[in-house]
């Protein structure tokens, strides 16, 4: 009988052994959910992917034309490295785009690879850090046709209100 | 039977003390993107900073196919329509931005304000190259709606960025016009110099602006 209870009770134990560590295996899960969170931007700047999207519902649009991503404003803290702002180019598209990043004044910020349909980024490594402040800034489009030849259709700017906090 | 109690205690504590740490991470993550939603609503309404707020199509290109020289000196032109189209618009469709538009400014590469101010290609590469004197350029003009006045005339703003050719406020809302080059520019030319691929190519500027601020 005793050694019964004492099966039972080692049974027990392993179970709770079993039960705590699933629950800590699960709150460790969450928190590495956590650490990927967009206030930590330092880990995945200046990644390139596929099946970047506007965000927006897309529209189907003529074959003859080029949509270009606009923004209303971007923030960042004094001293980033990076920005969040979403570049890309719509998979829609049927051409390339060189994506430019700068201010008014000529300060170039960033430039991107040539970026397929259906491919950008959101995490864009500045070349420099800003000050406090407001900023007007550009994304610049250099479309591309997608052939060996790379060559230049037209362009496009979006501009955009940059605050840095 | 006592044991059989206990263990079954153990076990109910056990799955418990799971389910509820599973769900304490589950509500940590939720509320963290219910926090950064009431941040960005506070900024800009439904568009959160550094997202895409609009989608705008231009014109791929402008091509006017083989040109050809014309008999006599009077006008010829070829025209290629365009559409400048509002694929998407988001966060000006409430009250507070009843006056906000998305506008959308057209340039030549080469553009200078009141210095270049015209549109042209460029001649790239010569047919005849031992005959061909240099570069050659064929001006062309963007026209807008059935208008044939070039939007340089016929623009009521223009700055750095170039000529004002649309305002648009919600989605579906575009614009229509024309690329229009005169042949007529290679009347009594010799075609030797001038045959040859041209190219060059337009700007089109896109921001936010207030009706107070748009001319």
């Amino acid at each position: 009988m005793d050694k019964l209870k004492k099966n039972s009770i080692i049974a027990a134990g392993v179970i709770l052994l079993i039960a705590v560590l699933i629950a800590i295996g699960v709150f460790v899960s969450g928190s590495l959910h956590d650490e990927k969170e967009p206030e930590n931007t330092n880990g995945v700047v200046g990644i390139v992917s596929d099946g970047w999207s506007t965000g927006l519902d897309d529209q189907p649009t003529e074959s003859a034309s080029i949509q270009i991503p606009g923004y209303s404003m971007a923030e960042m803290k004094e001293g980033d490295t990076s920005l969040h702002l979403s570049i890309g180019n719509p998979e829609d598209n049927s051409c390339g785009f060189y994506a430019t990043l700068m201010l008014e004044d000529g300060t170039v910020l960033y430039e991107s690879e040539l970026l397929a349909p259906g491919y950008g980024l959101t995490e864009i490594p500045l070349s420099e850090t800003l000050q406090k402040g407001e900023y007007t800034a550009v994304v610049l489009f250099q479309c591309v046709t997608l052939d060996d030849a790379h060559a230049p259709l037209n362009s496009a700017e979006s501009e955009f209100t940059l605050v840095v906090k | 039977m006592k044991t059989k109690k206990i263990f079954t205690a153990v076990l109910i504590t056990s799955l418990t003390l799971a389910a509820t740490i599973s769900v304490a991470a589950e509500t940590l993550t939720s509320t963290k993107d219910l926090d950064e939603t009431e941040v960005t609503a506070r900024i800009l309404g439904e568009n959160e900073p550094g997202e895409v707020s609009y989608v705008v199509s231009i014109p791929d290109k402008i091509d006017f196919g083989t040109l050809v020289k014309p008999a006599d000196a009077g006008d010829s032109f070829v025209e290629i329509p365009y559409t400048v189209r509002a694929e998407k618009i988001t966060g000006l469709d409430d009250a507070a931005h009843q006056n906000w538009y998305v506008r959308v400014q057209v340039r030549d590469k080469t553009y200078e304000m009141d210095e270049q101010e015209q549109f042209y290609l460029s001649q790239t590469t010569a047919s005849y190259p031992e005959v061909s004197t240099g570069k050659h350029t064929l001006l062309y003009t963007i026209c807008l709606g059935d208008s044939n006045a070039n939007v340089e005339d016929n623009t009521s703003f223009k700055n750095e960025h170039g000529f004002n050719i649309a305002f648009f406020h919600k989605t579906g809302d575009e614009v229509t016009g024309k690329f229009r080059l005169n042949q007529h520019q290679l009347y009594g030319k010799d075609l030797n110099e001038y045959a040859g691929e041209y190219s060059g190519s337009a700007v089109f500027h896109t921001s936010i602006v207030h009706s107070a601020t748009q001319n």
